[in-house]
């Protein structure tokens, strides 16, 4: 059996690797070595972090990191890179997701870390613009806004550029999007000229050591800045090291997770500690589809946003489909071609068994319901890949993972949005589909309610540079307080870009997912 | 057509020590027959069915596919049925193979709401998860003539009981529709009318459920700080009345059933203050359950005190698994306290990625079960329990059938069982 490190240390870093207890876990032919990290391990991996830092990157100019990140994303899209192919062979069997999906959604999320990405991180400048309406981004195809008081906007300002230094920026990621979090964790801490302490979760412990492996195969000097370890989540002993010795601790996990390292935080700030935490705690998403969309290119593009991740991401449409009254197609028919795109899409990417059970176990559940007596409809897959329930009753229930499509029709959606408010601490991202004449309107309206993320249909599962995240702006979330609330919209012109998409789509369905000329959005 | 005979010759203690493969085309074919009936009689199982490309004649390869989630069970709508007596009503008719032909008035307690559906002939019997929303199983007639039935041609299988000469000592309540409660009650009442002992009186749905869910009003408040000040003075009552009935019986055979945490308690009691209420070496224990909401007593340490406070050996303590949503039980055989599967129940084990286990050897994994003895609603049912099967059986005695090993709650469902409503419901 080939042996895996579940775990990246720098090399300067051998000797804690020597004293560490290892537990062994077999996938496939593998063996995945995962560390048991004891409070000395700990100690030592952040002291050495730390100096790492200083040596090397702490001067290290931002095009050379950019440069090395570039060549990590050009070799991860080589369909031959070795480390590509362990990680299409073994995160199936340790998540359950097709490797078909893990290529479309982690993998080109990845593939876009790139120097324009890393550029445009490194100049942050925001307008003014932004505390007044939705701006256009100079370097990135998105538009933002932030909701703020006075203190808040002279905050921002002080901080246009990082006068502020990091030397270590933990990140404690989740399992739901396997790899992508990890990824993002690694590159941003390099952006800020920060080590980077990654703690991996523990379904697969397999994707972000060889990530950091592929940065330090590009640049020895910032492989000599990162750690991947896993530990056991809540050990005081072990994060108490690891957070006091931390500038900023980023949590991307359940809320239950994130509000409990926010507490133990805010403890250690109260006792003289400096720490920036970064919580980012569950939430759900929802797909609008406006009148003026309601046609069979847009359905395509939500059907992409239905798959993603199985549903487990947090912008994903968890709470249904609603689709405006008086389009080319009524939310009924549209529900039809939903579930027509659905089965096309499922065949370049496939849907595991274990998703599919999921699935069928909530259907029994909502067909046991006296509604479908009469009122409902189901447009099931052929194929049993998914299933599309077009429900007359309007409800807000965020059960739409497993590629459980959830269509409701609606009279408009600000009536929908309305209706968002009692789960605003929940919101994240909604996919939207509107004419570019409605969009600044409605954009004002979610953000006002809570949402973060208005993304295009299509691009849910998608993230693309310049975007908001949970409400805070990923780098700024480093530095000032949580109390700004940041909300983006994806693309600027809404009309042009579904057409683009579609494009993308057509060709996933024709060529598939790993066919190296399939353009990147 | 619903094959009532066929289902009677399949529920047999004889099948326990038949051959394999001859009890398994009996089975077969009643699963094949019950499935059949619910998917022409069932309208929520009809769609499911046909959503996974079923239709009403099926074949063994395709058992896996027909079961349903036990959420299914407890997927209403509504906070409080009894405040939405019609909603609820449709709920039922949706989910029940069987007519229910009445319309019902709903807006008193939960308890007469219940009453008010039995006296019309559909036992909703349920268990609760730890959210306190009650699962509800419709019964009619039939189904639960073969609860009964189950119970007694596994007891008969396995105990060899005196029918009409038994003493039970019941630690459930005399009255509940609860469904472990009811089960004991009425199987009890069967096996020996009139020498059946309950240690507590009425145990009402609408107090397990304020229990379980905590109080949702002012009111509710108030009732559910009573209630625990009580509740500590009903179980300490319950522990006398029982070691009362003991020490009358002294001596002599007795079936003495409740769950784990009673046992263990009465045994407690009866050492601590040095009481005699060793009964006759012949008798009978017998727990379900588990030990939801209170501290583990290992099974060593179970047989200790039992000898010790029953007097009896501990290979006459049983422990039995069932579940809420199935007519029967598992019952652990005198020879090696190994719990047999009941030879009228296909167990179907899904490994992590969901796929079913061949039934060969040991094995682990998600259990789901095909019971065609319930006619008023599919008996093929998957759970959140977690098993590990022998499929080559008992190496102990005669019977052929598989046996359970041992059993996980799943961590992603909420951990229930009727043990855990009665142990949350009288804990103080």
């Amino acid at each position: 059996m080939s042996k895996l490190k579940g775990y990246y240390l720098p090399k300067s870093l051998k000797s804690v690797e020597k004293q560490m207890d290892f537990t062994e876990r077999n996938v496939s032919d593998y063996t995945i070595l995962v560390p048991t990290i004891n409070k000395e391990n700990i100690k030592d991996i952040v002291t050495g972090l730390k100096e790492n830092r200083k040596k090397y990157l702490a001067e290290m100019p931002l095009t050379e990191i950019a440069n090395a990140y570039g060549n990590v994303s050009k070799a991860w899209a080589d369909n031959n890179y070795k480390k590509k192919k362990i990680s299409l062979e073994l995160l199936p069997q340790l998540t359950n997701l097709s490797p078909e999906l893990i290529e479309f959604y982690q993998f080109r999320s990845i593939y876009k870390i790139d120097e324009q990405t890393i550029n445009f991180l490194s100049n942050l400048n925001m307008p003014p613009d932004v505390f007044k309406q939705f701006t256009p981004i100079e370097g990135a195809n998105t538009f933002v806004r932030a909701y703020a008081g006075f203190r808040d906007k002279i905050a921002l300002k002080r901080i246009t550029q990082y006068d502020k230094e990091l030397e270590l920026v933990t990140y404690i990621t989740p399992s739901n999007v396997p790899g992508f979090i990890e990824s993002l964790g690694i590159f941003i801490a390099s952006i800020v000229k920060a080590s980077g302490l990654i703690k991996t979760p523990s379904v697969q412990p397999l994707f972000a050591p060889l990530y950091a492996e592929s940065v330090a195969e590009q640049n020895e000097k910032i492989g000599e800045t990162i750690a991947v370890v896993p530990w056991a989540g809540g050990d005081e002993s072990i994060e108490d090291i690891i957070f006091k010795n931390s500038n900023v601790v980023s949590v991307v996990s359940s809320t239950q997770t994130a509000m409990s390292v926010k507490n133990r935080i805010d403890e250690l700030n109260r006792n003289g500690c400096s720490i920036k935490g970064c919580y980012h705690g569950g939430k759900f998403g929802i797909e609008l589809i406006a009148r003026e969309m309601a046609n069979r290119d847009v359905a395509g593009l939500a059907a992409l946003d239905g798959i993603g991740y199985e549903g487990y991401m947090c912008g994903s449409p968890a709470f249904g489909f609603f689709v405006e009254e008086g389009g080319e197609l009524s939310p009924l028919e549209f529900a039809e071609v939903l579930a027509d795109e659905l089965e096309k899409l499922s065949r370049s990417i496939p849907q595991t068994n274990f998703f599919r059970k999921l699935r069928e176990v909530k259907i029994g559940e909502i067909l046991s319901r006296p509604e479908f007596d009469g009122g409902q409809r189901i447009f099931p897959s052929s194929e049993h890949n998914f299933a599309v329930i077009y429900e007359s009753n309007f409800n807000l229930n965020p059960i739409g993972q497993n590629r459980l499509i959830r269509v409701f029709g609606v009279k408009s959606l600000e009536e929908v949005i309305e209706k968002m408010k009692p789960w605003k601490e929940y919101l994240q991202t909604a996919g939207v589909a509107i004419g570019n004449n409605r969009v600044q309107k409605l954009a004002e309206q979610m953000g006002k309610i809570g949402f973060s993320n208005i993304r295009i249909a299509g691009t849910v599962a998608l993230p693309r540079l310049g975007e908001a995240w949970d409400g805070y702006y990923p780098i700024y979330e480093f530095f000032i307080p949580d109390s700004i609330h940041w909300t983006s919209i994806n693309t600027v012109n809404f009309e042009n870009e579904i057409k683009e998409l579609t494009k993308i789509k057509n060709e996933v369905i024709s060529q598939g997912v790993f066919n190296p000329n399939l353009q990147l959005r | 057509m619903y094959d009532t005979d066929l289902i009677q010759k399949l529920v047999s203690s004889e099948n326990y020590f038949k051959k394999r493969e001859e009890v398994e085309k009996l089975r077969h074919k009643a699963i094949k027959m019950s499935h059949k009936f619910h998917f022409e009689n069932n309208r929520f199982y009809h769609d499911y069915c046909k959503l996974k490309g079923l239709k009403g004649d099926i074949k063994p390869e395709d058992f896996h596919k027909i079961v349903i989630p036990d959420g299914v069970f407890k997927s209403y709508q509504m906070e409080s049925p009894e405040k939405s007596p019609k909603e609820f009503k449709q709920w039922v008719d949706r989910i029940s193979s069987v007519p229910i032909d009445f319309t019902p008035k709903g807006m008193g307690s939960l308890e007469s709401f219940l009453e008010e559906f039995y006296s019309n002939g559909m036992l909703l019997g349920f268990s609760s998860g730890t959210t306190g929303k009650l699962t509800f199983l419709p019964r009619d007639e039939f189904t639960r003539s073969m609860i009964v039935r189950s119970y007694n041609e596994a007891i008969d299988a396995t105990l060899k009981l005196n029918k009409g000469k038994e003493q039970f000592i019941l630690g459930i309540p005399r009255k509940t529709f609860l469904q472990v409660g009811y089960n004991g009650k009425v199987v009890a009442d069967s096996i020996s009318p009139g020498n059946v002992f309950h240690a507590f009186d009425n145990l009402k749905a609408d107090i397990i459920r304020l229990r379980m869910r905590g109080p949702r009003s002012s009111k509710e408040k108030v009732i559910n700080y009573f209630i625990k000040k009580m509740l500590p003075k009903i179980e300490k009552n319950a522990i006398k009345n029982i070691v009362g009935k003991l020490e009358e019986n002294k001596g002599k055979r007795v079936v003495f059933m409740g769950p784990p945490f009673l046992i263990i308690d009465t045994a407690k009691y009866i050492l601590e203050n040095g009481i005699n209420a060793k009964i006759a070496e012949d008798s009978f224990l017998a727990s379900t359950g588990g030990f939801k909401g209170r501290s583990i007593v290992s099974r060593d340490k179970m047989n200790e005190l039992i000898e010790e406070a029953f007097g009896i050996d501990s290979k006459r303590y049983i422990d039995l698994y069932g579940m809420t949503e199935s007519n029967s039980i598992m019952i652990d055989c005198l020879e090696a306290n190994n719990k047999h599967i009941p030879p009228w129940m296909e167990v179907i084990l899904f490994d992590e990625h969901m796929e079913p286990i061949p039934p060969e050897g040991k094995a682990t994994g998600t259990y789901a079960f095909l019971e065609p003895s319930s006619k008023s609603f599919p008996g093929f049912i998957t759970t959140g329990d977690k098993l590990k099967i022998d499929y080559d059986g008992c190496p102990s005695c005669d019977k052929t059938t598989p046996i359970l090993l041992s059993i996980e709650r799943l961590p992603r469902l909420e951990s229930r069982g009727c043990s855990g409503v009665l142990a949350k419901t009288v804990a103080g």
